[in-house]
């Protein structure tokens, strides 16, 4: 059995109460006397990476970690994980204090890492799984069920006897799933798990995912670049830039409140007169025309596109995820 | 086409030293632990030259400071230009970098072992030099001309029967996976060559003219330059490149080949 | 820690794995590591020959050549370069998440891979000690192959120590490279692998006695060739050596691990 303790079900896993991480950062001018002035006094600037947040995720939620690069998100999973003290605040993961590593809770998380692999390259998964069952104490009953669901559900039956480094990148991130669920982890920081795979390896990486949140109640915190990891997968979004939490709710609360609007393009028969265009249109070539509208504009704005005449084509959309992503960005970035 | 090659050669030496100056730190680096390397070769040398002082036809350290210069001259020529090449024919061979070698209008074997250049270990031409003269100063010595010159001969055919040595031991690359480790054991077979001729015995002095022909490098040198008789050492050395040569002309042909029908 | 042993012996068990299916490589590295020794015989006998008088036994010199290879490869250790480039990388991060010591999975793949090498090393050792077997002495004694063997021991660990503490300057330095070249230099000269420390002048030698490069190769050959000086003195000061290395290790560790800050995604 794991040696892992099984927190009351309305303990959440994560609580992070003012946290925030700081760095100092040393300055330096170029060239010689700039290393010169810096070995006898360093101008040291202290930058923020996060700045104090309170968080909380309960049991077997599937959260989204979203930021552009830099903004704090991957110093927030490091902060969970251990792998940094904070400057300020607490965090308290499953009832343990991350950064005193200790083995009762290395041993209830796991942790997935895009760029970096947990496997050994030259030998097959199987081995690098034998590995784990010493680390994390799994007794022999334990291993062979834990084993046998992790290849049915992984679908691994065909590459966890191969070499990894013989392994497609797709069938990779399959073992370094397998090999991070091994030991029943309760928590689950998988770290651009979908990053350089193609389509179908995404489709099926993210299908794993699902299955691993649903049938093992295993909760996730996802963090992502890609929205379509997100907005398949996350129920709750967290969106991380410049070091603040400026947004946590689920994909649909932020496309409303960022994106309430929706864009009209219509395609006429021809280029119409740049008088006649309704005010906030504009042309995305000679024929086509582009509008967005809020809600209760769009009887107005679809009527004012109409009488244009000539129309050939006309289609209704949500503005896309990326842009609102990008607007939110963009938007934190204006409050600072 | 020997000018096109010499245009080219030159063109390699001027890539490697303006990269050796663009890397400042590491050719410091390269260079200095050259000279440490010469100063760690002395101690052996001269440890042994104080225990052989007193055997019959022994000899004293000025003679092994002097076979150590030479040595130290001749192996700065070789890892100058062709250490670099060999150590990475290994990698080449693997990674299928041979390729671009091998469609090139140069030779491929003397693109193979000239390519690379590695100018900061030149310095222990400095070393090695100063070491002679301090040597031959030490025993009092003063080399007639001829002396001088048959020296230099049996340098000349040192380093190139050893080039055909290191480059048929570097070939293993082309039968075995992991052939890489055989760079240690050409290195410590030529530590041998440090040494004057008296401390070998027969057999070893036999297998190290001829098969492993370290002591062309310094040691028969050193003697010639002492005044030994050049006749029989010149010749055994010519002889010693040539089958070497045609050694390795065949040994190149049987690995291209089998470089061709590895590659995929 | 209960998984402390299980672990340490998967991890030997994978590392054993990967070493053996490397084999051509292992041989030719061990071929590598009797050459020298063989060329120093060759030289050495060749001098003696011709009535040369070494300071110490001749056998006493031979028996020194022909164990050097396999006392050096016991008490090798090549771990600094990885462990810096690991931490340079962010890859340590790795283990830090995993309930396992860091510096497990270095020490299980030291043990490993000399397992490996010395069933390789082991027949090419005895072959060159048949070539010169009149000249060989070993010692008869229980108590010094005892002794022989608790030294090895302490010099494998102090050696690896070592070692492992150049590598953990990468925590504070971007370079360790220059680091190690010159430490591995002033190794090879002091630990009497360039040349045998007792073939050195008597006051060199005593300059020599105590610092701890001795205790990482010579001492070991000097209790099994019966050479002078393994006095109690000596004894103390490698087991001096070996608590004050393992001590710095855990403080250099603690300090580096919390400067550490995983670099990248």
């Amino acid at each position: 059995m794991s040696a892992a303790h099984r927190p009351s079900p309305t303990l959440p896993v994560i609580r992070a109460s003012s946290l925030s991480k700081s760095y100092r950062r040393h300055h330096q001018d170029p060239g010689i006397r700039g290393a010169l002035r810096a070995f006898a006094r360093r101008r040291a600037e202290r930058k923020v990476a996060l700045a104090p947040l309170d968080l909380e995720v309960a049991p077997g939620e599937f959260v989204g970690l979203l930021g552009p690069n830099g903004a704090g998100k991957t110093t927030l999973v490091k902060l969970c994980c251990g792998l940094i003290r904070p400057t300020s605040g607490t965090v308290r993961v499953l009832g343990h204090e991350p950064s005193r590593r200790r083995s009762a809770f290395l041993q209830s998380i796991a942790v997935v890492f895009g760029q970096k692999s947990m496997l050994w390259w030259d030998v097959p998964t199987i081995d690098s799984m034998l590995v784990h069952k010493a680390m994390y104490a799994l007794d022999g009953p334990t291993y062979r069920r834990r084993l046998g669901e992790l290849i049915e559900v992984l679908d691994l039956a065909e590459v966890i006897d191969v070499p990894v480094r013989r392994l497609s990148l797709g069938e990779r991130m399959r073992c370094e799933l397998a090999l991070s669920l091994l030991h029943s982890p309760q928590l689950l920081f998988a770290d651009e798990p979908t990053i350089g795979l193609d389509v179908t390896a995404k489709q099926a990486l993210r299908e794993m995912l699902a299955r691993t949140n649903d049938a093992l109640g295993t909760t996730i915190v996802l963090t992502s670049h890609d929205m379509d990891d997100v907005e398949a997968l996350c129920r709750r979004v967290l969106l991380v830039a410049d070091g603040r939490l400026t947004f946590d709710g689920n994909i649909a609360s932020l496309r409303a409140r960022l994106a309430p609007r929706r864009l009209i393009q219509a395609v006429l028969d021809r280029p119409p007169e740049l008088a006649d265009l309704p005010a906030g249109a504009t042309l995305r070539d000679d024929r086509t025309v582009l509008m967005e509208a809020s809600e209760e504009e769009l009887e107005d704005a679809v009527g004012a596109v109409l009488a244009l005449g000539g129309l050939r084509d006309l289609s209704v959309q949500e503005v896309d995820l990326d842009t609102v992503m990008a607007r939110a960005y963009a938007g934190a970035r204006r409050q600072r | 086409m020997s000018l096109r090659i010499l245009r080219w050669w030159l063109a390699c030496w001027r890539q490697a030293i303006a990269r050796d100056l663009q890397f400042r730190t590491q050719t410091v680096l390269i260079a200095v632990g050259a000279l440490v390397d010469v100063a760690i070769s002395l101690v052996p040398a001269l440890v042994l030259a104080q225990t052989a002082r007193t055997a019959a036809n022994g000899w004293d350290e000025s003679t092994a400071v002097l076979v150590v210069g030479l040595f130290t001259l001749s192996t700065a020529l070789l890892d100058t230009v062709i250490g670099p090449n060999l150590l990475r024919l290994d990698s080449a061979v693997r990674t299928g970098e041979l390729d671009l070698l091998l469609i090139r209008p140069i030779p491929a074997l003397l693109a193979l072992m000239l390519r690379w250049v590695r100018p900061a270990e030149a310095t222990r031409v400095l070393v090695g030099g100063a070491l002679v003269v301090a040597a031959l100063g030490a025993a009092d010595e003063v080399p007639g001309p001829l002396d001088v010159i048959g020296c230099l001969a049996m340098m000349a055919i040192g380093v190139v029967a050893w080039t055909l040595f290191w480059v048929n031991a570097s070939f293993l690359s082309f039968w075995w996976a992991s052939a890489a480790p055989v760079q240690d054991i050409v290195g410590a077979l030529r530590e041998a060559g440090q040494y004057p001729r008296a401390a070998f015995r027969r057999m070893p002095l036999r297998g190290f003219t001829t098969l492993v022909p370290a002591l062309l490098l310094a040691t028969l040198p050193a003697q010639l330059l002492l005044g030994g008789a050049p006749a029989g050492p010149l010749l055994g050395g010519a002889a010693v490149v040539l089958a070497g040569g045609i050694l390795t002309a065949v040994h190149w042909r049987l690995a291209l080949r089998r470089y061709d029908s590895a590659s995929s | 820690m209960s998984t402390l042993l299980p672990t340490a012996a998967a991890l030997v068990g994978r590392d054993l794995t990967v070493t053996l299916t490397n084999r051509a490589w292992v041989v030719l590295l061990q071929l590598g590591a009797v050459t020298p020794p063989i060329v120093s015989l060759l030289v050495w006998t060749g001098a003696v020959a011709r009535g040369a008088t070494p300071p110490v036994p001749v056998d006493q010199l031979v028996t020194w050549f022909v164990l050097v290879a396999m006392v050096s490869m016991v008490t090798s250790s090549w771990t600094a370069s990885f462990l810096a480039e690991d931490i340079r990388t962010g890859g340590l991060s790795i283990w830090l998440v995993r309930p396992c010591p860091a510096l497990l999975p270095l020490l299980a793949n030291n043990v490993a891979e000399k397992a490996v090498k010395l069933v390789v090393l082991l027949p090419l050792v005895a072959v060159l000690a048949l070539a010169v077997h009149d000249q060989v002495h070993l010692p008869t004694a229980p108590g010094v192959w005892a002794a022989a063997l608790g030294a090895l021991a302490c010099a494998a660990l102090l050696a690896f120590v070592l070692d492992v503490l150049i590598g953990s300057l990468a925590f504070w330095f971007e370079d360790v490279e220059g680091v190690q070249g010159i430490v591995g230099l002033t190794q090879r000269l002091l630990s009497g692998a360039v040349v045998p420390l007792m073939l050195l002048p008597s006051e060199v030698q005593e300059a020599v006695r105590f610092q701890p490069f001795r205790f990482t190769l010579a001492f070991p050959l000097e209790v099994l060739t019966g050479a002078a000086t393994t006095e109690a003195a000596d004894w103390l000061v490698m087991l001096a050596w070996t608590g004050v290395a393992l001590g710095l290790l855990a403080l250099v560790w603690s300090r580096g691990v919390r400067r550490y800050e995983a670099a990248g995604a």
